[in-house]
Formats: C-alpha cells, structure tokens, sequence
C-alpha cells in the first residue's frame, strides 16, 4: 500500500499472515461442519468471511493471485449460502480443495513466490465448474453518489480518545 | 476546516492487520485519535457512551456487520454529528448501493492510498488542516 513506512507494512504484514492461519484454520471447521449439517448457513457465512478476510488483506500488500482466488471462491460460497447451489457432496469436495489451494496460495505468498502455474489454473477450473464466473465485478463507477458533506463539532474533552 | 489532529475517529474492522492499517494511514495524514473496536456491536457500545467525529467501519464482520452498525447509528439521536465512511471491497458494489440508502457519508474501496483514504475525510468535513 502506497504511503506507508516499509517498517509500518512488516508489521501490518506479520498480522496479516498470523490472521491468515486463523481464518483458514477456522475456513477448515466451518467446511466440516457444512458437511457434517447439510445446509448449515451459519457455516458457509463463517467460511464465506474467512475468505473474504483473506482477500481484503492480501489486496493490501499487492497479492493478485491470492485477491483472484479468493474472490472465486467466496463467489462459489456465496452461491451455497444464498441458496443456488447444494451443498452436495461433490460440490463439499471441491470447496475443501479450494481451501487446501487457498492455504497454499497463502504460504506462497508468505515465501514470497508464486504457486505453480498448472497447480493454480487447476484449483480455478474446479471452482469454476461448480460456481462459473460470470463477469468481473462491476466496477463502483456508475453509482450515482455525491458524498454527504457533514459539519465538524469538536467534542469535549470528556468524549476525546487521546 | 477541521484540524485532522482535532478529529475523533473509530476504526471497526474485525482484522488486526486492517485496523493498524487503517490507524497507521489516519496517522499518517495528522489523525491521532483513533479508537478500535472489532464488531458494530462492541463499537455501538462505546458510540453511546462516547461519540466521535467519524466512524471508519468495515461492512463484512461478525456479530454486527457495517451496514448494521450504520443503521444503529443513523437510529440514535445522539449521533447525528457522526459521520460514516464505509470500508469496502471491490465487489460490494451492491452493499455499497444499501450503504448509501442508509445515509452513508462516503465510502473507500479498500486497497487505498493515504491520498485516497485524505480526499474521503475531506469530502465530508472539507479540508484538513
């Protein structure tokens, strides 16, 4: 991210990957318990933030690969927990092979290295093939939005922070 | 004109690394009073107790997501002087769509530059000084 100190982004970096294990840790029981209770919704919104997080992260330091997949595979989440695709089984094996490809996707990103070339494009076809992608995600630039200006009040010294 | 120094802002984000992203980059532009809280519902909480200027929150979370807490906000009466900048990702643009209808100020699609996260604090108090 642009305009922060290179020792103020290690920082943020060690974070980042300490919350990455956490999110794929917990990404791992949500997906057992989606298999164990057919239709868990609490679940697959569980797993769905865990990759949300992931991404939101990784759009910070520059992860592409790891923004792309995870937007996929969020994307294939959301269609499980919104009703428009079953949690069959055969769609189960393919989210918990996205979560192994996501938690390589990690560590290659921790190494700083990218992941095999032949490994990726298989991971992608397979989410592809329970949750197509339809389009790139529509830009913001056709909301039709003027920022609502509000006037500033300082507060009392009771309410400030520091 | 405000003084950035003179601002009270929230950060509501349920990851670490995203609220020391975000203090860091209000830091950085002059903003040192800066709360955190990882949920709206802990960050409700503290907003009635102790309001602030301008609330940075994130939309997805646990417990109490963004647009939840924007709805809280927008309902108390005592927080009529509390701005909203809502924290996206590229793909929210339909959330965003429901922000706005709540009453959002503004919103920073996430990742930002410092440049960015300034223009949208300035777009809703005018330029710090």
């Amino acid at each position: 991210m642009a305009g922060l100190s290179t020792e103020s982004l290690a920082a943020i970096g060690v974070v980042f990957f300490q919350e990455c294990d956490e999110h794929l840790s917990r990404l791992k029981a949500d997906l057992t318990a989606l298999e164990a209770a057919d239709a868990d919704r609490e679940a697959v919104t569980s797993a769905y933030r865990a990759v949300h997080s992931i991404k939101g992260g990784a759009g910070i330091f520059g992860f592409d690969t790891l923004v792309r997949f995870s937007e996929q595979f969020e994307a294939a989440l959301a269609e499980v927990r919104d009703g428009r695709l079953d949690a069959a089984p055969q769609v189960l094996a393919v989210l918990r092979g996205a979560a192994d490809g996501l938690a390589e996707l990690v560590e290659a990103a921790r190494a700083d290295r990218p992941l095999a070339p032949a490994r990726l494009a298989a991971l992608v076809d397979a989410l592809a093939a329970i949750a197509p992608r339809t389009a790139e995600p529509k830009a913001f630039d056709d909301l039709d939005f003027q920022p609502r200006p509000m006037t500033f009040r300082p507060l009392g010294p009771e309410d400030r922070w520091s | 004109m405000p003084q950035a120094a003179a601002l009270d802002i929230m950060v509501v984000d349920d990851q670490r690394a995203m609220r020391a992203l975000v203090r860091n980059s209000l830091n950085q532009i002059g903003c040192a009073s800066v709360s955190e809280f990882p949920n709206g519902s802990e960050a409700m909480q503290s907003l009635k107790a102790r309001p602030v200027n301008l609330v940075v929150s994130d939309l997805t979370m646990p417990v109490m997501d963004g647009l939840s807490l924007l709805r809280a906000v927008r309902a108390e009466p005592s927080l009529a002087n509390t701005a909203f900048i809502m924290l996206t990702g590229r793909t929210d643009a339909e959330l965003v769509k429901q922000a706005i209808a709540l009453g959002v100020n503004n919103y920073l699609v996430k990742p930002f530059t410092l440049g960015t996260l300034k223009r949208k604090i300035e777009s809703v108090f005018g330029p710090l000084t």
